[in-house]
């Protein structure tokens, strides 16, 4: 089959690992590091790391060693598809990916009134060993984004879980993303004094941000009247400016509720 | 009340071990395994753990489909751009299961078979030598056999069992663990239902409420007496 081969891309958002995997497919006999930098737009590191392990699992080999890293050029010799490899730093497998896999297909295929103990027992495989705790916690945050109806039954029979049908959106399964957001507030001042996100690589933090940005202008603000009560005499600051900065800062209970 | 309780069954046993040994097949042999049965028998329940432990492509068929939308279905399952033509399509279903080693499921394939889609399905077999399951009603090994490029790459027939006295006592007792029942009401309902999982579940479900209401841990004949079972006939005529 010369000339026309067929391309299998990927559709919906792509991981950096598969944006590199699509481009090596493509540059199957020849590619270097540099190849793949340039058409899948990841970094060079990221990329030798990657290639490392593929080398170690044998997906593609060393062709051709010039001088200098970026010259090296690797050959595709075992092509597996549209889907890349999953391997780790030593180019063993890795099947952590397959847990919510596995759950999402087996409540596709069987869109029923489904119970968690129905969907580990379908959905545990041999890599992917599946917990009811883990289950349960993937099913009930896919019920709480409105994928599932949760059907909370009265006595001992288990809650049963039902796919919505419009909700079956595609093969690739949602993943839960996670922010944990610490604030230590000080009564004895009265104030928020430390906030701090961390979660799951890949979660949206402008939902969260927004409110550590304002505690940092808050303290700003706070520096900067400082400043303007210190020098008043030398600086000339309009009267407006001081009374806004001043509201901004007043907590609700201190302005009277009057804004 | 809608049932699919998956308990490792017959049929899940079945098909996964089938399926086992296509996929270790030697080179030669050909790849498809083909599951037929009454509707209600646990085959896609059967389907669902089988696509797990092989990591499989699924698509279940539908009776308005056309070629087109056979395959873009399965390249949907497959999350790959489909490509302008036919003939583009089905070379990138090849390429994909030729390579990622992952079989395709086509459940349902009874609506499929009766049509041009059928060929369809002969390609994507030809062009990928890869493992691909037929699941559908009775009458699937028939519509085979007038499909002779199909038919004779068969590895392996599967026909679904009616559910046995075992399989009835381990879905009572995995669904209501806190009703005992007796082994001569299980046996009767395996008569009345013949087999059929899903109305065994829903007479299941009928004798656990009954139990329930009045006050059982223990059913048996004796105590279910002379209800009736649903067995899916409409009621017959009543005499005024």
């Amino acid at each position: 089959m010369a000339g026309r081969k067929p391309h299998l891309l990927v559709t919906g958002t792509k991981e950096p690992r598969q944006r590199m995997w699509e481009c090596m497919r493509v540059l199957r006999p020849g590619f270097s590091i540099n190849d793949i930098a340039r058409r899948s737009g990841q970094q060079p590191y990221d990329i030798n790391r990657y290639f490392q392990a593929l080398t170690k699992a044998g997906i593609i080999e060393l062709v051709e060693t010039p001088k200098g890293k970026e010259g090296r050029v690797f050959a595709l010799v075992r092509d597996e598809g549209a889907d890349h490899p999953r391997l780790n730093s030593k180019g063993q497998r890795t099947y952590s990916h397959l847990a919510t896999e596995n759950i999402w297909r087996t409540l596709r295929i069987l869109n029923g009134d489904l119970t968690v103990e129905d969907v580990a027992q379908t959905a545990s495989t041999e890599g992917a060993a599946l917990t009811l705790i883990k289950v349960r916690q993937y099913m009930n945050a896919l019920a709480e984004a409105g994928y599932l109806e949760k059907t909370e039954s009265s006595g001992p029979t288990p809650d049963t879980y039902r796919l919505i049908n419009t909700k079956n959106t595609g093969p690739r399964p949602p993943e839960i993303r996670q922010l944990d957001s610490l604030q230590v507030y000080d009564p004895n001042l009265g104030k928020l004094v430390f906030a701090k996100t961390t979660g799951t690589a890949g979660a949206d933090r402008s939902l969260v941000e927004p409110g550590i940005a304002l505690l940092r202008t808050r303290g700003l603000l706070n520096e900067w009247m400082e400043i303007a009560s210190v020098d008043s005499a030398s600086i000339a600051i309009p009267d407006d400016l001081l009374q806004r900065t001043r509201l901004e800062l007043a907590t609700p209970s201190e302005s009277g509720g009057l804004q | 009340m809608s049932v699919t309780k998956i308990v490792p069954l017959t049929n899940v046993g079945l098909l996964s071990g089938a399926m086992k040994r296509a996929q270790s097949r030697p080179i030669g042999l050909p790849g498809l395994v083909a599951m037929y049965g009454p509707s209600g028998y646990g085959k896609s329940a059967a389907a669902a753990f089988a696509a797990n432990q092989h990591r499989c492509y699924y698509t279940e068929c539908r009776d308005t489909w056309s070629k087109k939308a056979f395959l873009l279905a399965i390249l949907r399952d497959m999350s790959i751009l489909p490509g302008r033509t036919l003939s583009e399509m089905v070379d990138q279903i090849a390429i994909q299961l030729s390579a990622s080693r992952r079989p395709l499921i086509v459940d349902d394939v009874q609506y499929l078979l009766d049509k041009a889609a059928a060929n369809v399905l002969t390609d994507i077999y030809n062009a990928s030598e890869g493992t691909i399951v037929l699941i559908g009603e009775e009458r699937v090994p028939a519509s085979l056999q007038r499909l002779e490029r199909l038919h004779n790459r068969v590895l392996e027939w599967v026909p679904a069992q009616p559910a046995t006295l075992e399989d009835i006592r381990q879905l009572a007792g995995e669904s209501y663990p806190e009703l005992k029942f007796g082994d001569d009401l299980l046996e009767d309902l395996n008569r009345v239902t013949k087999g059929c999982l899903r109305r065994i579940a829903v007479n299941l479900y009928r004798v656990q409420s009954e139990a329930s209401a009045m006050m059982l841990d223990y059913v048996d004949m004796s105590a279910w007496g002379s209800k009736a079972w649903f067995t899916g006939e409409a009621p017959s005529r009543r005499a005024r």
